[in-house]
């Protein structure tokens, strides 16, 4: 039986960036420097998870577990409809396990026993009140693993120590997580890290010699720091200067120190949240790292505070005196589900028009009932013509919508987002992104999808 | 296409029309007792129990025929409510003229009215039936704003002359609002202040889009050979053409924002029933949908006013204005009178029928001989057409 691991990675990282020392001449605290990544207004830990996830090959996978410690829905989960924008089949066994930063490392765990291909998403948003050590050491983003058998990184027994210290906590209703003085937190974790670290390693048989890289991962970089020399690592990671992603944390440090790695090498991660958690990854023979999407380099759109604030609902802008965002009706999305999750278009058998959203009767023949589905979620297209609404209700105003001709055919008329409304011409290239469009009064989130200037695929 | 003139020639033989505006005191009822009386009086004969059926447009002001009996206290009239999005009050008109001429009536009455300004919110807002949210929600302005760049890259005009060219509309319908008592609007606009305003959309200012407003207006239609038992001055019903466009632009890559497509099919049905061959030389004037200033000048072309790509300058040529060779909207047009979207076509049939009568006072155009009214609804890539031809003569 040959050994569980990773298949593919990847993480995203969203385009917005605040500049800490914005933060700290908005509300007097000393925030460091650098900056941090920001979810747009129109991003959660599903739409990231998503954006992570096509990013890597998810031909097979056969269970998806999606962790985060800010699930935009409880009760009813996320992950069967970030399934279904994936267009992974309605066979796919999708669930949520979230709550803490460390689901994510039970997630691995439970994947790594398992021989079903499994698509591993983790994402989170982290923010807390103006000034909080959430807003400045955290970051959003989201990172996606594959794993299952033939991997390209082994990874070794997981070695796990529980502790109840209230370090950190955020109940139902709170807008950030509290934490406990720091110096007596910091004395608490990395003895419980490092020795789960040691345990990884015994376990294994390798010594800290023979590591490649230490990837470590919790909340405080303090904490980090000390178990970092305590292996004597020094692994910088382009990610570093963002701070602290919560449950994607550990997945976005793992793809980061993956997209440097050699073959046969080994990797020590340690994670640091409700105790620690340790495991080596192992590198395979014939390993190479792929080439990555450049988002942590990439020098991103700044947002103000007060856009951040506004983002996150913590201040309130007087909206425009026009209707709520509408109610998307449960069934009309479920008779159009292909087209409202996966952007799924169609095409006429006859004439081969492109129709989006799908229809029965071609527009150009006239042919009825005699279309493909044809997946538009991945089409590039450009920018015909676009307006700037500068009345439309908006969690982010103004509205930019453009009309988008798709390359191969196929025209669509959607939001812009993660753009500068004075950047955009006639002819700029586009992609299209999953996004939450707006919630409406009765709480329903509506997601579809927009389009974003092309990002250059950076090596 | 086979759509044909009646094959029984119809009149209009009385009119009523209210002022427009922010009719803070009055109600939808108030303004329908008002149109409907006005049109009654107007002619010669008529009471409103003479009228046999009832045609009432109203797009948002309520549902059903009753809307209208009550208030005037009809009883046990067939009354259809109509719906047609911008071309609502047209389309009223229509239906009443098909009716007198089907023999089933003798006299019908093309009743529209809107109340719009007890929402208290900006802009139009037309309610719809549940979706499943993949809409993009755009407002009026940002819809017909994609006209703007569309229009200048197809046919090489500089931001400049665009700017110029929509402040021309602007500012000429205002000037001709002025000289009308029942506009919403009754003040010129300088070309400056126009080109000043803030913007809403895209290129669109505040002076680029029309006004929302309360109104009513009605007609009273029979068969022409039984104009005159009522009317001295009948106005002539020469044409009545509706085209729905199938909606696809906004998914059709052959679509390229600077036509509205329906508008030149209905035009061409419209100047094919009343005889037409020339529209630029035969038509003496026309009220058109000007709800946003880069409409008009796409609708000069696709009225077959202007040649393709040539509409801007004819409008700077002063082409349109109420001196000009083709006065377009002489009654100011939705930029002064707002749009109450079930009155709207009926206002602009009133103007006709003052015109042609001799009553429009500052604003009368010297010998008319046809008149067209135009509305449509909706927005670029899907819009429902409407197009009357008007005139003092019969067939």
């Amino acid at each position: 039986m040959s050994e569980v691991g990773i298949v593919s990675w990847a993480s995203y990282l969203p385009s917005f960036r605040l500049d800490r020392a914005m933060v700290s001449k908005s509300f007097s605290v000393n925030s460091g420097k650098g900056t941090r990544t920001v979810a747009s207004y129109d991003e959660d830990s599903s739409t990231m998870a998503v954006e992570a996830a096509r990013r890597v090959d998810l031909a097979g996978v056969q269970t998806m577990l999606f962790s985060t410690t800010r699930p935009p829905l409880m009760d009813k989960g996320n992950a069967s409809t970030m399934a279904a924008v994936l267009g992974l089949g309605d066979a796919i066994a999708a669930f949520d396990l979230g709550g803490s930063s460390r689901s994510t490392v039970g997630c691995l765990k439970l994947a790594r026993s398992s021989r079903e291909l499994t698509l591993l998403v983790g994402s989170d948003i982290r923010f807390g009140r103006p000034g909080s050590d959430d807003e400045i050491n955290g970051s959003d983003g989201a990172f996606a693993l594959t794993l299952g058998p033939n991997p390209r990184v082994k990874i070794g027994e997981v070695a796990s120590v529980s502790s109840p210290t209230m370090d950190r906590w955020r109940s139902e209703g709170d807008v950030g997580t509290q934490t406990w003085d720091d110096r007596w937190t910091a004395e608490q974790q990395t003895p419980l890290m490092v020795s789960a670290g040691e345990a990884a390693l015994h376990t294994s048989g390798i010594t800290r010699e023979n590591l490649a890289a230490v990837v470590v991962s919790s909340p405080s970089p303090k904490v980090n720091a000390a178990v970092l020399s305590k292996f004597g690592g020094k692994t910088a990671l382009g990610v570093d200067q963002f701070g602290y992603f919560g449950a994607a944390d550990l997945g976005i440090r793992i793809a980061s120190a993956l997209s440097s790695a050699g073959p046969r090498q080994h990797l020590l991660v340690v994670s640091g949240a409700d105790g620690a958690d340790a495991f080596i990854l192992t590198t395979s023979d014939n390993f190479s790292p792929d080439a990555g999407h450049g988002d942590a380099s990439d020098a991103g759109i700044s947002v103000s505070v007060i856009d951040y604030l506004a983002w996150r609902g913590l201040v309130h802008r007087e909206p425009p005196r026009r209707p709520d965002p509408e109610i998307p009706a449960a069934p009309a999305v479920s008779r159009n589900d292909d087209w409202k999750f996966a952007f799924t278009a169609s095409r006429c058998a006859k004439c081969s028009s492109v129709h989006l959203p799908p229809q029965r009767v071609c527009m150009t023949c006239g042919a009825i009932d005699s279309m493909d589905p044809v997946p538009m979620r991945d089409a590039k297209g450009k920018v015909r013509t676009y307006t700037i609404d500068r009345i439309a209700f908006s969690p982010n105003p103004p509205v930019v919508v453009a009309v988008i001709d798709f390359d191969g055919g196929g025209r669509y008329r959607c939001q812009l987002t993660d753009v500068d409304p004075q950047s955009v011409q006639v002819g700029m290239e586009v992609e299209m992104t999953y996004r939450l469009i707006s919630t409406a009064r009765n709480g329903i989130r509506n997601y579809f999808w927009k389009a974003r200037p092309l990002k250059e695929k950076t090596s | 296409m086979t759509l044909r003139n009646t094959t029984v020639p119809i009149a209009i033989v009385g009119m009523g029309c209210t002022k427009f505006g922010d009719h803070w005191d009055r109600s939808a009822e108030d303004l329908l007792i008002e149109a409907v009386n006005g049109a009654v009086s107007s002619t010669r004969g008529i009471n409103l129990d003479d009228v046999d059926a009832f045609w009432l447009g109203t797009t948002v002001s309520g549902i059903s025929g009753m809307v209208l009996s009550k208030p005037l206290k009809i009883k046990n009239k067939p009354i259809t409510r109509v719906e047609n999005m911008c071309a609502t009050g047209s389309d009223a008109l229509r239906n009443a003229c098909y009716a007198v001429a089907s023999g089933a009536c003798d006299v019908a009455m093309a009743v529209g009215v809107e109340k719009l300004k007890d929402s208290n919110t900006q802009g139009l807002v037309v309610p719809g039936a549940p979706t499943d949210g993949t809409t993009a929600d755009l407002t009026a302005p940002a819809m017909f704003s994609f006209l703007v760049p569309a229009y200048m890259d197809k046919f090489g005009v500089t931001k400049e002359q665009m700017r110029e060219t929509l402040s021309h509309i602007a500012s000429k319908n205002h000037a001709n609002g002025a000289k009308n008592t029942r506009a919403h609007f009754q003040r010129e606009v300088p070309i400056e202040t126009i080109s000043k305003a803030p913007v809403i959309a895209g290129d669109l200012n505040v002076f680029d889009c029309s006004g929302i407003s309360d109104g009513a207006a009605a007609a009273i239609v029979c068969r022409a050979e039984d104009a005159a038992k009522y009317c001295d001055s009948p106005l002539f019903v020469r044409a009545l053409s509706l085209a729905a466009g199938s909606d696809t632009g906004a998914s059709d890559p052959s679509y390229d924002y600077t036509t509205f497509p329906e508008v030149a099919a209905c035009a061409e049905n419209a100047y094919a029933q009343a005889g037409v061959e020339d529209p630029a030389s035969q038509i003496s004037m026309a009220e058109v949908h000007d709800c946003f200033t880069p409409t008009e000048l796409v609708l000069m072309e696709d009225l077959g006013f202007s040649e393709r790509g040539a509409g801007w300058r004819d409008v700077l040529a002063g082409r349109y204005d109420l001196g000009g060779d083709l006065p377009v909207n002489p009654d100011g047009g939705l930029k002064s009178f707002g749009h109450p979207i079930g009155a709207s076509g009926l206002r602009m049939m009133f103007e006709m029928w003052l015109q042609f009568r001799g009553e429009a006072g500052p604003r009368q155009i010297a010998n008319p001989q046809l008149g067209l009214t135009h509305n449509l609804g909706g927005q670029p890539g899907g819009v429902v057409s409407f197009i009357s031809i008007v005139g003092n003569k019969p067939r």
